[in-house]
């Protein structure tokens, strides 16, 4: 749950590049003749919400209900009591607040003609919202806009990139603090949960589990002002046959990593290494958009997809034992032309 | 745990008749997954699950991830797992349509459902009546069984060690959000999976609760935490609220004020009460002493709410819900809102209703602390 700090430093993101976000947005409805752009988000899933606006959505759901031309606005459940502290964190200047999503969009609309509203990855949309928009909303088109912000997310800037950078660092030091000494799992993650959280992120996820009798796993996803990286790696306590296989995995993985391939070719390599190893094992490639919810919001088909240089993915090579452990290797990288820059590089390469 | 699990299946049933449902599909999306572990026991990670129940015969659980699919067989209450694949969710269409299909389909968190499930769910099932059975769900979730208020206790005593460790951590200089890191660092050096936390510090000008910013305590603040660690997936809550340094004259009334408050609302809490004659007892002492206008939605929300679960749970504790507070439903009385005396005040304790009362669930003492 998101209670980290929550700020919003235009000296990190400039105001002029927030703005140039929504209007590059607003170009493309304006080429699709879409009214007005409607971004469904929870306390779970909101990065596109955070991305345009720097909003948190702490709790609760809302819309961030963007016009062809001129601001955005927010349609949330959450009170307005939280109106100051909101406009504190965002350039959102029109909050509004309801129990019902449809009933905000309506009012929303009433001033507009019938037009067409672009429901930004309708797929994941609780239906019930979509069907109540339908019904309150006579006249209009709902229309699929696809993963159009997550497209623009996965080409970051240069100043996303110093914030991806520095969210990674947090995530690599978490899990070096979390894997020193001899501690409890519990122990683990008060350590790693601490060090992430000291150093300002947002949100922090912290698995830290047995992998077999013979390992721990620490395993951090970490917020850091809107951006997601990921880090993992595999604490020994003996030398179980199957280390030198995750680590062989995963360098392979590693070294095949560069614009152009895809989870597929990732898993061929890391199957190479393996050489039939009868555990079961799991390979992902992850953008950092998806992070927040572990990929798991990918639209069908975009798992398949290639990376391309510029994109920050987390690659995850995840062993499942028969006793129901696990154990995960993980990293953040910078795709460039010439290669992957491993952003959690804190952390020892897995494969040394 | 078998008792457990035929218990909650047994009370789940029993919702179903009186629902007309004759099958219950539970949806867990990543931030609600109270409905999925109610019936498997199991702690998941993914962010999509279901567990199905039909009116007779066994349970399924479907899960998105294969980690999630381990650790409900690792649970033992659900044989039956298969995976939950986009767009066509076929493995769980499969397994509704082998058992009897359902003439009428009760889907709890029905509201949150996405767009590409509900739609497989639609054209995989045709003819079937689907209704929402989240009302439904979070009515046979707010009676807690023996096993369940032993997690609530153990949640209760991890409550009263994060407030000590919100304590030790306020000092003037020190950053909002580094109090927060303490208290997220405590609660899971002691086991908690999750915790819901709101925070707020400053004088009069606090309206309410926030997550926490990088303003820097100052002597005289009245700093305001309402936490909600997570034990073995059951919430416990505890609101409280300390002063760096002395307490001026505003703090001390307020904090007479919200005690006065808690305690009228917990001198009602009995079984066969409801959650408005709770509210009122709370909401009486601030009308008696002029601040009644200070119990309305312009400057709070409830005046308590169960949990479990889930942090947030049902009965909302407030004037009009007529709510029948059931024994061993477990509620936090809080009576928290915003005046003129301190600011936003926060003050709340958690209890098991009981028979002829209730059964506290902390050990943090009930005063204004000072630091």
């Amino acid at each position: 749950m998101k209670r980290g700090l929550v700020l919003f430093d235009p000296q990190e993101i400039s105001a002029s590049e927030l703005v140039e976000r929504t209007t590059r947005l607003q170009r493309s409805m304006q080429q699709q003749g879409v009214t007005a752009a409607f971004i469904y988000g929870d306390v779970y899933h909101s990065g596109d919400i955070t991305y345009l606006s720097n909003l948190c959505i702490y709790w609760n759901e809302g819309v961030l209900a963007v016009p062809a031309t001129g601001d955005p606005a927010l349609l949330s459940k959450l009170s307005s009591r939280v109106h100051p502290w909101m406009r504190s964190i965002s350039n959102l200047k029109d909050l509004r607040s309801g129990a019902n999503l449809g009933d905000l969009a309506s009012e929303y609309l009433k001033a507009s003609s019938p037009g067409i509203v672009g429901l930004v990855e309708m797929d994941w949309w609780p239906a019930y919202v979509v069907d109540d928009l339908q019904a309150k909303l006579p006249g209009w088109e709902l229309r699929d806009l696809g993963s159009i912000v997550q497209q623009e997310r996965r080409r970051p800037s240069e100043s996303e990139l110093k914030l991806l950078r520095k969210s990674a660092e947090i995530s690599a030091k978490a899990v070096e603090i979390g894997l020193a000494g001899t501690m409890t799992n519990p122990e683990r993650a008060g350590r790693a949960e601490l060090s992430a959280r000291m150093a300002g992120v947002e949100d922090v996820l912290v698995f830290c589990h047995p992998a077999t009798e013979h390992a721990d796993t620490v395993e951090v996803v970490a917020e850091y002002r809107g951006y997601w990286t990921l880090a993992s790696r595999v604490v020994f306590k003996g030398s179980p046959e199957w280390a030198p296989m995750l680590r062989q995995a995963y360098g392979a993985a590693e070294q095949r990593l560069r614009p152009g391939v895809d989870v597929a070719q990732l898993r061929m390599a890391a199957g190479a290494a393996l050489n039939g190893s009868a555990i079961p094992w799991r390979i992902d490639l992850i953008h950092h958009t998806d992070l927040e919810t572990g990929g798991d919001y990918r639209l069908p088909g975009e798992e398949a997809k290639a990376v391309h240089a510029g994109s920050v993915v987390g690659l995850r090579l995840e062993f499942a034992f028969a006793d129901g452990t696990h154990a995960v290797t993980a990293d953040t990288f910078e795709i460039r032309d010439d290669g992957a820059r491993r952003l959690t590089k804190a952390l020892p390469q897995v494969s040394s | 745990m078998q008792d457990e699990r035929d218990w909650r299946i047994s009370r789940v049933r029993h919702g179903m008749t009186k629902a007309g449902i004759e099958g219950l599909l539970a949806f867990a999306p990543g931030w609600r997954r109270e409905n999925v572990r109610y019936l498997t026991g199991a702690s998941l990670r993914g962010s999509f699950a279901t567990a199905y129940l039909p009116m007779a015969g066994n349970p399924a659980a479907f899960a998105g991830t294969v980690q999630d699919e381990q650790a409900i067989r690792a649970h033992g209450w659900v044989a039956d797992v298969r995976p939950l694949v986009y767009p066509d969710c076929s493995e769980m269409l499969t397994r509704l349509r082998e058992s009897n299909v359902p003439g009428k389909l009760g889907i709890a968190h029905l509201e949150l459902m996405p767009r590409i499930m509900l739609a497989a769910i639609r054209k995989g099932l045709p003819g079937v009546e689907i209704i929402s059975a989240t009302r439904m769900m979070n009515q046979v979730r707010m009676v807690k069984s023996e096993w369940e208020l032993e997690q609530i206790r153990r949640a209760g005593v991890v409550c009263s060690a994060g407030w000590e460790a919100f304590v030790s951590a306020l000092k003037p200089g020190a950053m909002e959000f580094e109090i927060v890191a303490a208290v997220e660092a405590e609660l899971k050096r002691l086991g908690a999976q999750d915790n819901f936390m709101l925070f707020a510090s400053g004088g009069t000008e606090v309206m309410g609760m926030s997550p926490p910013g990088n303003r820097r305590l100052q002597l005289g603040d009245m700093v305001r935490t309402e936490l909600t660690p997570q034990l073995n997936g059951y919430f416990a809550q505890i609101c409280r609220s300390a002063v760096l340094g002395e307490p001026n004259e505003g703090q001390v009334r307020s904090f007479a004020l919200f005690k006065e408050a808690l305690e009228a609302g917990l001198a009602v809490v009995r079984a066969g009460v409801t959650a408005n004659e709770i509210a009122c007892a709370e909401n009486d002492v601030f009308r008696k002493y002029g601040y009644g206008e200070y119990c309305t939605s312009q400057y709070t929300r409830v005046r308590g709410h169960g949990h479990g679960l889930h942090p947030d749970e049902v009965p909302m504790i407030v004037e009009g819900d007529q709510t029948v507070l059931e024994e061993n439903s477990v509620i936090i009385i809080h009576p928290n809102t915003y005046t003129p005396l301190a600011g936003y005040h926060v003050l709340g304790d958690p209890v098991v209703v009981k028979k002829d009362g209730f059964e506290l669930l902390l050990t943090t003492e009930r005063k204004l602390f000072s630091v």
